[in-house]
């Protein structure tokens, strides 16, 4: 009996330190985005969201950079979606289970732990410096290239494993009925994997906003709203500039660092003003993702 | 009849194409930090990785390695027993309301910009530190010179940075942890709650042990992540660029190195060879724990 007593006190004091831990995670995790709420509230308002730097002065208004960060996100899913679907595809449905495959899931997995400043840097020296007069300098063609290439790695792997989970019965079913590959492909395992596809583009999506150390080093900052059109420079060895793709552009993660290096101009609540743009940004992407994910398991049922 | 299969020739040669891409860049990575980061390896020897001098001429990096080995055994005391701990709770303790919301809060908060976390340590984890956390701590283990608090403390110091990193990588690690424990198989569990052990017997003698390689796995991931991280790190604890005596103090890390001087010392070519160094070590590391990670990973599955 004493026994049995011993066993199940220990059991409650490992009980009560996980618990413990538990509610240190949640209560940080909690009072960071309250903190973050509270002092970014006395300066959030529709100016502040809407209108560009330029106008109201420095991280007075963030609209530059909401803008910027928008054009960062939507595209460096757009260069990455087709390598990420692209290598998916090839390593589930063309490469045989051979050496071959395994370096290309092992140069996959190098990338995916490449850090950011790595490739920030790298982006920098290419693209903003030695190919300055192709690219432009620091632009924001340089940063959708260098983020892009960042996120490839982690949208791959989520369309793998969607690729997986296509029963095989149905594709089968489709080479029967006289398919060819890619037919099958196209039409049986791809809309299959539609979820997996979404949820990867939603998460790049958040990962390419939230991405500081590289646009610091490639996209540069702007404290205007970028422009779109052509215009004439002497920047690019042929003559002009494709806007928006080809100037600096302003980004969330880089208006916060630099209002963090400026404490004596930026007041602390315009820093987490623009944190609180930027995390609210995220967490709303991640709701969507939470969503579409729940309304598929539901519909296929 | 010919056109279909043409289609599906060209879409396999675009198919092939783009995923050579992958390829191809990380080829393209690798050789462009050899190329620039060789000439600080020919000069400097072994001395780059252990010598500590950063100045007119010489470049070494040993100052930023160690300091980085020292973030990463913090963060790793940090972060490791409380996430594991919440995992645990989570997946075997909490009943199925609770742990639903707690998963949903968690994965939720995964994807904050490590700039937010940066800026929150920065102003307000520094100011807890410097007034309320740091004499405690230093009242408590100051005996040890290495947690022994100094005249001057700005909160910004390196166990600022640790704990700012493992607020970061808590979350990936739980989940990780997470899906580890939930993947064993339920007869295990059942065949020691059968022979009459209490729960926290079968997780402390089946479970944790089974699940053993993915929670390692998850571990090396997540402090792969933390290694690579630049900006929040450099809000943190700053550029002062020696070692790390005391958790007390600021320091510069690998990552804060070259965030903060690849901007004006690019057109040094020796500078310039030194960051690249720094980067093919730090990329050396994340392969190596990477591929460890994976390696640990496919034995569970194979199992």
């Amino acid at each position: 009996m004493n026994n049995i007593l011993l066993r199940k006190i220990e059991q409650k004091i490992f009980h009560i330190i996980f618990l413990i831990s538990t509610l240190l995670v949640i209560s940080a995790l909690l009072s960071i985005i309250a903190l973050i709420t509270s002092k970014a509230l006395p300066v959030l308002n529709l100016e502040y969201l809407l209108t560009p730097e330029i106008n109201t002065g420095f991280a007075q208004g963030c609209a530059n950079a909401i803008v910027g960060s928008i054009y960062i996100g939507v595209f460096s899913v757009v260069f990455s979606l087709p390598f990420a679907v692209g290598t998916a595809v090839y390593l589930k449905k063309y490469a045989k289970r051979n050496r071959f495959t395994y370096l290309v899931e092992l140069f996959i997995d190098i990338l995916s732990g490449t850090p950011s400043v790595v490739i920030g840097m790298l982006g920098f020296m290419v693209m903003a410096w030695q190919y300055k007069w192709l690219f432009g300098g620091f632009t924001l063609l340089a940063g959708i290239i260098a983020v892009g290439t960042h996120i490839i790695p982690i949208m791959t792997r989520t369309i793998i494993e969607s690729i997986k989970t296509v029963p095989k019965i149905i594709e089968e079913g489709s080479y029967a009925l006289g398919a060819s590959k890619w037919e099958t492909i196209e039409n049986i395992t791809l809309p299959s994997s539609l979820q997996g596809i979404l949820s990867s583009i939603i998460m790049g999506l958040g990962l390419a906003m939230g991405e500081s150390a590289i646009v610091i080093l490639t996209a540069g900052y702007s404290l205007y709203i970028p422009e779109i059109g052509i215009i004439p420079s002497s920047k690019t060895i042929y003559g002009f500039l494709v806007l928006p793709f080809q100037q600096s552009v302003g980004s969330l993660p880089y208006l916060i660092y630099k209002s963090y290096m400026n404490p004596l101009e930026v007041p602390e609540n315009y820093a987490f003003a623009a944190a609180f743009v930027l995390m609210a940004l995220v967490i709303t992407l991640n709701i969507i993702a939470k969503i579409t994910m729940y309304q598929y398991s539901k519909n296929s049922k | 009849m010919n056109s279909k299969y043409l289609i599906d020739n060209v879409a396999g040669i675009i198919i092939k194409i783009l995923a050579g891409f992958s390829v191809f860049m990380v080829f393209f990575i690798i050789g462009y930090i050899f190329y620039l980061a060789a000439p600080s390896f020919v000069n400097n020897g072994i001395n780059f990785i252990i010598g500590t001098k950063w100045g007119n001429g010489t470049y070494q990096a040993g100052v930023f390695i160690i300091n980085s080995i020292i973030l990463c055994i913090l963060t790793f005391i940090i972060s490791v027993p409380i996430g594991l701990g919440t995992a645990i709770y989570i997946s075997e303790f909490a009943n199925e309301k609770i742990a639903h919301v707690l998963r949903f809060c968690i994965e939720l908060l995964i994807g904050i910009p490590s700039v937010v976390y940066g800026l929150f340590g920065m102003y307000i984890l520094s100011k807890l530190f410097k007034y309320n956390i740091d004499m405690f701590i230093s009242d408590f283990l100051g005996v040890i010179p290495f947690f022994a608090l100094s005249s001057s403390d700005s909160g910004s110091h390196i166990l600022l940075a640790s704990v700012v990193l493992s607020i970061m990588i808590i979350p990936i690690l739980i989940v990780l942890t997470d899906d580890a424990l939930k993947s064993i198989s339920k007869e295990y569990k059942e065949g020691g709650y059968a022979i009459g052990a209490t729960k926290w017997e079968v997780i402390k003698k089946i479970i944790v042990p089974t699940a053993t390689p993915a929670i390692v796995s998850a571990i090396i991931l997540s402090m792969v992540k933390a290694i690579g991280e630049a900006t929040a790190i450099t809000m943190a604890m700053g550029t002062k660029g020696a070692i790390v005596k005391n958790i007390f103090e600021p320091g510069t890390v690998m990552t804060s190195q070259i965030l903060s001087s690849m901007g004006y010392s690019f057109n040094e070519p020796e500078i310039l060879s030194a960051l690249f160094g720094i980067a093919f070590i730090l990329m050396t590391i994340s392969l190596l724990f990477t591929i460890i990670a994976r390696k640990i990973q496919d034995r569970v599955i194979y199992e």
